[in-house]
């Protein structure tokens, strides 16, 4: 290496340390960590961890090793699930007593109650509509916190900031930033995945994305089918590919020896990767081995469709977290009422999308808990805005990203309490109210990374997940 | 100093100097405080770099106050110039003297403990330690105030002195050798194999692998002159346009829908790609691709592509991101895309973040926010139209002669000005606050139209004089119903709620445009019954009025649009905006009330006319293409702190603070034609150099700055500033970017091979090996297997969708899985549906300016190679070609190794492709017809040798 003492600054613009330079430069201690984070891809890209992580340790102690990220795509109503109001049933059908806020479709109605009965649950008292029946017997292991709010009142602006903390395409989803940072326990299989039941989010794949991370920790979306996920099943007999696999081998390493170029070889040991998640993926995707109490407690059969569909990605999901990988999100069926997108007839819709959803959570948790596994799992089930307490028309709801329901389970969440409240009517947060940043700082901060200090340079920027922004939900961590 | 120090100061500067949480710069300020530091503590004989070291201090600490803000500025006192931290202060002394510390008050005044008396003041984080030594340091070596390299004019270096002349074959090879001289290393010790020299060029030059008779010819020969008219050759093909049109595409973010949640389709973006592989083919001078980006339809006619004027589809660069549907604040979704649009302008043409200066001064490079905002008036008085170019050269000509004799007739007719005369003299103070069409639209006299339809009396994209002079209507069916075009009010700001159209017409469009947002026309959302589309009737001729309601967008800008696509007619006869729902009673002079009088002495006097109108028609009809044109000259405001409700100081069109003084002269226009002469002019260093870096990057796999798009503080130095200039010196004199490859690929240092294990950073180095890109490799896969369709242009072939490709706006039916065998640049670039097999391997999201492509190593890559659809089909199909051919299979291996490696295979390779046949064919013994058990060994051949790393790797 020519590290040039009178390129003083060329440390940092270039890459002419190696690792070890780099440590005796700055003497240990706040080092190493500050410096893979600093020099992002340029120490990832001159000396790679075998598994891609930017983080020799976590920043501080880790509470949970994986994520399992429950998208509720359209945005469930705060008011008719998890954050009650008895307000809203004094004025039903009169006018809002409160000033509105320009809405997405700008057709604002009367005061609308909810028309689901709320009940404490547990020990906790947690109150939950009925719309929930089986996650509110888990209630002592939620902590939910009502007073989420986002930037944005539109579905794609809004999933892209809660997916990767910018409204605009192109960022890093924050399972791509948990892979970069800490890399996956697995590596037959990507550290971020993404179960599609059948509504990819508005905003499309680049919820998802790499953004200008490098590609390897793009979400690789799988399907709760027996092809779970593109090329990986072997298209042909596995005697078949041996042969051509041995033929590549021997042709490769003739070129890896004559290039000496370690892009060649760490291809050539990612073709070795490939060739084992043909394995891999196929043996993750076969979740109808599981016992049949299992698939009975997630609802294999259940009578509805959407809920089959619902269990088989929470189980699948709970496979890949056993399996170590770092982040998992589970998208939702497509139901009759359009995901939670209830601009009208809300009774019917939220009835379908919570029966979707309602029993594999309450399993996945239930499932997760038995195994061990929910100590070491950040379970977020977290949609991109709630809902207007006043009507859309007149039995719908519009957007509400000014006051909404979130909640967490699992480990290092502090179980069974309430964080924040909005207004008596349920439409802005008024009691600590948390952005999406501050969600993701502490879901990073669960996971053992400072938000602060995990960033890639990109156009000329340092950038992170939470920009410049994010603040821990402290009371969410136990 | 420690890092963590280092750390807590970046925050601290940060916190304090950004107001708008626009504080994303702490770890950038981090990196700088942390080098600044080591750099001062570490390396004392250095001078101090004003640049990298100092400037930084300034801009976070300084110039809130003592900055280039003449509103915000303290005490007259300003640190952005030398004239201005030099000058005598109020109090009769300076707040910097040059080498003298004693004297330069600056430093007192910083060291200060008294927190009064201590600058920057109470509120604010004093300066550490290192910070005050640097600045004590600079002050002392004479506080030189250097511009950024990047704004340093283009300098002539001669090449230097080599100890190893005999290497050096061009001026090239010289400054790349004396940067391998300075740091102990000696000239590369070999060359390429002329095989894997050609492999290379081609597909450097044109994205596919080299034929097996140039291989097997050039291996043969290897001399210059063969070398020489290969390259030639290769520049003449057409695949040259399509690979050079493809890298631009990428700075472009060029895609064909608009993504969001419904991803519609551009329909016509297409045009936009032809237009630049043809650009790149023709070797257009840069300056003038690039004035044509920005302003080809106010440009004369260029003839290309088969069409009499080319230019004004390159503006559909400005139009190429991604769009929002139903924006709750349209005028702030107007900001979002201007800011998309100065984003990819900045990363382009003058490698600088200039979108940072969005909400604050650049932090770093010294681009005042006002540079910002006088790029956005350019952008915001520039509308997206869906206009009509000549597609027949002789129409120009046709539309002229029928307008002349139209115009002849019309003016014989004394009726019709008797007519014309009482129907102008329309009431005043009738209605309360009627606004009519003279009044709105500055006198009617200046709608702009694109296609024949409207056009009376100039060329397409024009401005045209009075339109609604001679019959008092704005008419699309006024020369013949058949003419297609579109015509387009001036713009004006909504100040009364509701606007009443007074019109007649069929299957025809008129809608109003709010901010420039147009995609209500894919979805209304918000925009409701903003965009009429008139029913089909017959006869055309009903008079009715049209009222919108605009309540919503009081206060916003807007214009009228009237649209007749062929087959209709739209008249509009008056506009009248006022708080009342129902339209002015018109009876007393609306047109209709004589209309048929009118009209007979029309249509009568009209037949004089017919020939040239028959000509006109007959020709081929306008093509639709997304393009610019000019929509107003109002100078932007600054958006303080980038909110598009709080507006500063009108910021004056295409003046650029940061290239220093300029012309007093208020712009034409948009300021579009302005903005591209500074973008092209000599004095600027930036598009010079940053064409030739990315030239030099494309051609070397690492740029002399290894960050394309940003040439600024945070982006890499060049290894060789004089080497880049001097590129970018010929790309000035030569405006040729062919004659800057042909050059490049000349040297010495082209065809030098790598020696292993060496990779400096500031010396020029041979790269061992280079991932082709995701097109080359999609590409030459089609190549191999002959099933490569080599047409040119044309509409994308629709992607092929797999079952985990889902989402919203996924296109009803998949296209071909081979892409019908069309070069990777002709598959349809879908924002939510990316070619999957392309992504592996790192095409680019069309999302931001992508001047460098990642190459990536994922096991999509791998999965892809051995299971897609995509590989496996060509595999086959190679197979069956190679079959169909009676030779041995010696002979076919040696074939499919030229056609994959550019080589013949060695004697053991050829042995091992025997043994797999063999192999594959006993597996399938039970298989009796032997050419579909040959076919089934081969296509297994051919996808084992697609997975190979020679493949898809460059020498």
């Amino acid at each position: 290496m020519s590290h040039q003492p009178h390129h003083h600054c060329g440390r940092f613009r270039a890459t002419p340390l190696t690792r070890r330079e780099m440590l005796s430069a700055v003497g240990g201690g706040f080092g190493m960590l500050a410096f893979s984070a600093l020099f992002g891809r340029n120490s990832i890209a001159s000396s790679p961890l075998s598994d891609g992580r930017a983080l020799l340790a976590p920043h501080i102690p880790a509470r949970a090793r994986s994520v399992i990220f429950l998208y509720m795509d359209g945005g469930p109503s705060q008011v008719d699930t998890f954050d009650p109001k008895p307000r809203l049933v004094d004025l039903d059908g009169k006018p809002f007593p409160m000033a509105l806020s320009p809405t997405q479709f700008n057709n604002n109605g009367a005061t609308l109650a909810s028309p689901w009965k709320f009940a404490r649950h547990g020990q906790s008292g947690l109150e939950v509509s009925e719309l929930f029946p089986h996650v509110a017997k888990l209630s002592d292991e939620l902590c939910v916190i009502r007073s989420m709010t986002s930037d944005f009142a539109e579905h794609t602006n809004a999933n892209y900031f809660l997916h990767t903390g910018s409204s605009i395409a192109g960022r890093p989803s924050m399972g791509a930033w948990s892979s970069y940072g800490l890399g996956s326990d697995n590596q037959n299989l990507p550290g971020f995945v993404v179960i599609d039941g059948g509504l990819i989010p508005p905003g499309g794949l680049d919820c998802f994305s790499a953004g200008f991370l490098p590609a390897r920790y793009q979400g690789s979306v799988i399907l709760p089918q027996a092809e779970a996920m593109a090329n990986a099943t072997l298209q042909e007999s596995h005697d078949s590919q041996q042969r051509k696999r041995a033929l590549i081998a021997q042709l490769d390493s003739q070129y890896a020896h004559e290039t000496n170029s370690e892009a060649v070889e760490s291809a050539i040991r990612n073709h070795e990767l490939a060739y084992r998640m043909q394995s891999s993926v196929p043996e993750l995707a076969a979740i109808d081995g599981e016992s049949d109490e299992t698939k009975a407690l997630y609802g294999f059969e259940a009578p509805d469709a959407t809920t089959r569909i619902y269990a088989r990605e929470c189980c699948l999901a709970r496979r890949l977290v056993d399996r170590g990988v770092r982040f998992v999100e589970v998208t939702c069926p497509r139901t009759i009422g359009d995901r939670w997108d209830q601009h009208d007839n809300l009774r019917a819709g939220h009835e379908a999308n919570a029966r979707a959803v309602d029993q594999p959570i309450a399993a996945l948790l239930t499932d997760l808990r038995r195994r061990g596994l929910l100590d070491s799992t950040l379970v977020v089930w977290a949609a991109e805005f709630g809902r207007t307490p006043f009507a859309q028309g007149t039995n719908g709801r519009d957007h509400n990203p000014f006051g909404f329901t979130i909640w967490m389970a699992g480990g290092g969440v502090r179980a069974g309490t309430v964080i924040g409240s909005t207004d008596e009517f349920g439409y802005r947060a008024v009691d600590k109210p948390y952005k999406i940043h501050d969600l993701h700082a502490t879901m990073m901060h669960l996971l053992g990374v400072d938000h602060h200090r995990l960033t890639f340079r990109s156009g000329g920027r340092d950038m992170r997940l939470t920009d410049v922004h994010g603040e821990l939900i402290t009371d969410a961590i136990a | 100093m420690t890092l963590r120090k280092a750390y807590d100061d970046s925050l601290s500067i940060a916190k304090h100097f950004c107001h708008n949480g626009c504080v994303r710069c702490v770890p950038t300020i981090f990196a700088f405080v942390a080098c600044s530091s080591i750099a001062a503590t570490a390396y004392r004989e250095e001078k101090v770099d004003f640049d990298r070291e100092v400037r930084p201090i300034l801009v976070a600490n300084c110039y809130m106050c003592h900055g280039p803000h003449d509103e915000a500025r303290k005490a007259g006192l300003r640190f952005d110039s030398h004239a201005g931290a030099t000058a005598i202060l109020r109090n009769g002394r300076h707040a910097i003297v040059p080498f003298n510390l004693d004297q330069s008050e600056i430093l007192q005044r910083i060291a200060q403990t008294d927190i009064e008396q201590r600058m920057p003041p109470a509120g604010h984080d004093p300066l550490t330690p290192a910070q005050i030594a640097t600045l004590r340091k600079w002050i002392q070596e004479g506080a030189v105030y250097t511009p950024p390299s990047a704004f340093q004019a283009l300098r002539q270096t001669p090449p230097p002195n080599v100890k190893d002349q005999t290497w050096c074959e061009s001026e090239i090879d010289r400054f790349v050798l004396a940067t391998r001289e300075r740091i102990g290393l000696a000239a590369p010790k070999t060359d390429l194999e002329p095989a894997a020299l050609l492999r290379k060029l081609s597909f450097d030059v044109r994205g596919l692998p080299p034929d097996e008779q140039d291989v097997r010819a050039y291996s043969a020969q290897p001399t210059p002159a063969n070398y020489h008219a290969i390259v030639d050759r290769y520049f003449a093909d057409s695949a040259y346009g399509e690979r050079w049109g493809r890298h631009w595409l990428d700075l472009a973010r060029y895609a064909e829908t608009l993504g969001h949640e419904f991803d519609y389709e551009m329909p016509d973006a297409w045009r936009y790609r032809d237009y630049v592989i043809d650009a790149m083919n023709h070797d257009l001078p840069l300056d003038q691709f690039v004035t044509e980006q920005i302003a080809g339809d106010l440009l004369p006619p260029r003839a290309a592509m088969n069409l009499p004027n080319v230019a004004p589809i390159a503006t559909a660069w400005w139009f190429l991101g991604p769009a929002v549907h139903a924006p709750i604040d349209v005028r702030q979704d107007e900001a979002d895309r201007i800011a998309g649009s100065i984003d990819v302008l900045g990363r382009s043409f003058f490698g600088l973040t200039v979108a940072c200066a969005r909400c604050h001064d650049h932090k770093f490079d010294p681009i005042p926010t006002a540079d910002f905002y006088s790029l956005s008036g350019v952008v915001r008085n520039t509308r997206r139209v869906s206009g009509f170019v000549d597609t027949d050269p002789r129409a120009a000509g046709f539309l002229l002669s029928a307008i002349e004799a139209f115009n002849a007739t019309q003016r014989s007719s004394d009726v019709d000005t008797n007519i014309l005369a009482t129907l102008r003299t329309r009431p005043e103070g009738q209605f309360l606050a009627v606004k009519a069409i003279d009044d709105l639209f500055d006198d009617g006299e200046s709608w702009s139209v694109s296609g024949p339809a409207f056009a009376q009396g100039a060329n397409n994209n024009r401005v045209i004089s009075s339109p609604t002079a001679q019959s008092g209507t704005i008419n699309s069916a006024k020369l013949d119903p058949r003419l297609v075009g579109s015509a387009r009010s001036t713009t004006t700001t909504i100040d009364h709620r509701y606007l009443h159209i007074r019109l007649s017409g069929s299957d025809a469009i008129v809608r109003v445009i709010i901010d420039n947002y147009w995609l209500d026309e894919r979805n209304a959302l918000l925009f409701e019954g903003l965009l009429r589309r008139l029913p089909h009737q017959d006869p055309p001729g009903e008079w009715r009025t049209e009222t919108l309601d605009l309540v919503r967008f009081k206060g916003e800008r807007m214009y009228i649009e009237l649209i007749d696509e062929g087959g209709g007619s739209i008249e509009v006869d008056w506009i009248a905006a006022s708080d009342e729902p129902a339209p002015p009673d018109s009876e007393s002079w609306d047109i209709d009330r004589i209309s048929d009088a009118a009209l007979a002495v029309d249509v009568a006097s009209r037949t004089a006319a017919q020939d040239a109108i028959e000509n006109l028609v007959a020709c081929t009809a306008p093509m639709r293409a997304m393009i610019a044109e000019e929509g107003g000259n109002q100078d932007e405001p600054i958006h303080i702190r980038g909110a598009s409700n709080s507006l500063g100081q009108a910021i004056p069109r295409a003046r650029l603070q940061m290239l220093g003084a300029q012309s007093a002269e208020t712009v034409e226009g948009s300021g579009r034609i302005a903005l591209a002469q500074l973008l092209t002019d000599e004095k600027n260093p930036f598009l010079w150099r940053t064409t030739a870096n990315r030239v030099w990057l494309k051609l070397f796999g690492r740029g002399i700055v290894e960050t394309p798009d940003d040439f600024g503080q945070l982006g890499t130095p060049p290894w060789s500033a004089e080497l880049l200039d001097a590129l970018a010196l010929q790309l000035m004199r030569e405006r040729s970017i062919k004659s800057l490859i042909r050059t490049v690929v000349r040297s010495h240092a082209y065809r030098a091979a790598a020696d292993s294990g060496e990779s400096p950073s500031m010396a020029w180095s041979p790269l061992s090996v280079r991932r082709l890109d995701a097109e080359s490799i999609r590409d030459s896969m089609l190549f191999a297997s002959s099933r490569l369709d080599r047409t040119v242009g044309g509409a994308s072939v629709p992607a092929y969708l797999t079952n985990h490709m889902q989402g919203r706006g996924r296109p009803g039916e998949s296209g071909p899985v081979d892409g019908s065998g069309r070069r990777s640049l002709y598959l349809a670039v879908r924002r939510n549906f990316l070619d999957p097999f392309l992504q592996a391997f790192d095409a680019p999201v069309p999302s931001v300016t992508c001047g460098r492509r990642h190459s990536s190593n994922v096991p999509a890559q791998s999965l892809a190679l051995m299971n897609s659809d995509l590989v496996r089909t060509i595999s086959e199909h190679w197979a069956k070609q190679i079959v169909g051919e009676p030779e041995s299979d010696k002979s076919r291996i040696e074939s499919m190794w030229y056609a994959l490696f550019s080589r013949p295979p060695r004697s053991d390779e050829s042995e091992m492709a025997l043994q797999f046949l063999d192999s594959e064919r006993k597996l399938n013994s039970n298989t009796t017809d032997l050419l579909s058990r040959d076919r089934v060994a081969y296509a297994a051949l051919a996808q084992s040798l697609f997975a190979t790393k020679e493949f898809i790797f460059l020498r």
